[in-house]
């Protein structure tokens, strides 16, 4: 029935920006005075008439490692820029237990959420704080990770006055990096929003059990200046 | 130290040029050549049998000349009835949904042409421009007049407001609610709305989850939720409970609670979704039910 409405699916596509719009921008931090630039698409899957697609949100991103436990990064939504919308995720990566063994090491990334639009001059903030595990295998550079984001929404009001219930958003995230002298590579697996229902709205999320919607996301970045493994 | 200065350049360059809205995404219109009225192939919603056959003497296609703040376009109107008697019938104006165009609708607007017996009252139903025959390019303030043309025509023909019901169904409920709350030539006297939407910001927002501003996605203005609030007219609500488009929580409950008159009356249909509130609810209750309100 959905597919007669299928052009709204567009304006979902700008929807799901905020809390899907990229993968987890570093897991590991980078090692002191190098930088990385990456960048990635990708988004929450969605039925788009027969097919299943991710949404193809893009985004750029930059980090810096000031110390070997401390990357700082910030990234921008190219999608949401092409509608006139800046919205930017500045944020650290703060690593808090090596990786022992099998114990894997543990990260913990505070980011900040800022929004303004060209149109209304609207601003809106959204705090986020993520929760990582990485694991490097057989002695090797890529490494696998899982973790949780948390989206915080203060906001108390919709649009209509009436009240904003949800102000937490968890994030599940799943991952792969590929990891070179030069360049890493990275896919991830998202599960978004898991705690609400996607029934009853103008798309049709893929989700688990009709809650949340997973996201696919690819991305690349390149690594210049300090560089070595840790 | 060059690329970080271009990199930023080109970002403030996209921000700055940027023009991509979903404004557009609002309407999801088809064009035809020709309507087929009862030899359309169009997708029915609601099906009838043969009983519901409308003679051919009394279908009128009308052409209608629309003007939008110097945008002028010939959109066209269906008319289920006797023009000449416009002047003194009752008339059901049935704005339809954001899908195709009105052979999409055909058999609904045939149903409200059986309203209290057949053709007991006059329905019309027009094509905003952009869909089926009629000239441009859907927009929101261009259903608005476009509303208006069938008005102005309805006037000329010796309708008054007293006579003027109006109905919306989904994309329709935004003209249906705002010419009734922003009358022009006719002030219509009693407004039905099946499975209308609160307004565009309430659609990005039960998607996103997040309270966001609706001007990140869209400069539509289109809120029934507000417009409604200026109508005091008898209001009609029906909305399918299990309506997985538009909510009827976070859509038809507000549009229905903000209604500002003394007389309102609220049908939320068990097990009806977005497209078939009449037929779940039964063709003969739905007839009867538009019949009571507009007779009550």
């Amino acid at each position: 029935m959905k597919q007669i409405y299928q052009c709204w699916l567009l304006a979902v596509f700008l929807a799901t920006i905020v809390a899907g719009c990229a993968p987890t921008r570093f897991v590991k931090p980078l090692v002191t005075g190098s930088t990385a630039i990456g960048a990635s698409v990708g988004g929450p899957l969605i039925k788009y008439g027969k097919a299943t697609i991710p949404v193809p949100m893009s985004s750029i991103v930059v980090g810096h490692g000031f110390r070997d436990y401390l990357t700082g990064f910030m990234g921008v939504n190219t999608t949401s820029l092409a509608f006139g919308v800046v919205q930017t995720d500045i944020g650290i990566i703060r690593k808090l237990y090596m990786q022992d063994g099998w114990r894997p090491a543990i990260v913990l990334s505070p980011v900040a959420n800022l929004m303004f639009d060209k149109w209304e001059n609207k601003f809106s903030f959204f705090p986020q704080l993520d929760g990582s595990f990485y694991w490097h295998y057989l002695h090797k550079a890529h490494y696998f990770y899982l973790g949780i984001s948390n989206w915080i929404d203060f906001n108390t009001k919709r649009s209509q006055g009436d009240a904003q219930k949800t102000h937490w958003i968890p994030i599940v995230h799943v991952g792969h990096r590929w990891v070179t002298p030069r360049w890493d590579y990275v896919i991830e697996c998202k599960y978004i929003a898991p705690t609400h229902s996607n029934r009853n709205i103008v798309v049709e999320y893929t989700g688990i059990a009709n809650r949340g919607a997973i996201g696919l996301y690819f991305g690349f970045a390149w690594k210049y200046a300090k560089l070595r493994y840790k | 130290m060059m690329k970080p200065i271009l990199a930023l350049g080109a970002a403030l360059l996209l921000f700055t040029a940027s023009c991509l809205r979903l404004d557009d995404n609002l309407f999801n219109n088809i064009t035809t050549d020709q309507y087929r009225f009862d030899d359309t192939k169009a997708e029915q919603e609601i099906s009838l049998d043969a009983s519901y056959k409308i003679p051919d003497s009394l279908i009128h296609l009308v052409p209608l000349v629309s003007g939008d703040s110097g945008s002028i376009a010939t959109i066209y109107a269906e008319y289920i009835g006797n023009i000449a008697q416009i002047s003194t019938d009752t008339v059901i104006v049935y704005f339809h949904g954001t899908k195709g165009n009105m052979d999409y609708y055909w058999n609904r607007t045939k149903l409200l042409a059986h309203v209290g017996g057949k053709n007991h009252f006059g329905v019309m139903t027009i094509d905003y421009r952009g869909y089926g025959r009629s000239e441009g390019k859907p927009t929101e303030s261009g259903m608005y007049a476009d509303a208006e043309a069938a008005f102005k025509w309805l006037s000329a023909n010796g309708l008054i407001g007293d006579r003027l019901i109006v109905y919306g169904f989904s994309l329709g409920s935004a003209p249906a609610t705002y010419k009734t709350a922003n009358p022009g030539v006719l002030r219509a006297s009693k407004l039905i709305l099946e499975a209308p939407f609160a307004s565009a910001s309430v659609m990005v927002q039960d998607a996103a989850v997040l309270a966001m501003p609706p001007s990140y996605f869209t400069n539509l203005q289109v809120n029934n939720a507000q417009q409604i609030r200026n109508i005091h007219q008898p209001f009609m609500w029906i909305h399918g409970i299990n309506d997985d488009f538009l909510s009827i929580s976070t859509h038809g409950e507000v549009v229905y609670a903000n209604h500002a008159g003394l007389i309102k009356e609220a049908y939320r249909i068990p097990g009806a979704n977005h497209v078939n509130v009449p037929a779940v609810w039964g063709l003969e209750v739905y007839k009867a039910a538009i019949l009571a309100f507009i007779r009550g």
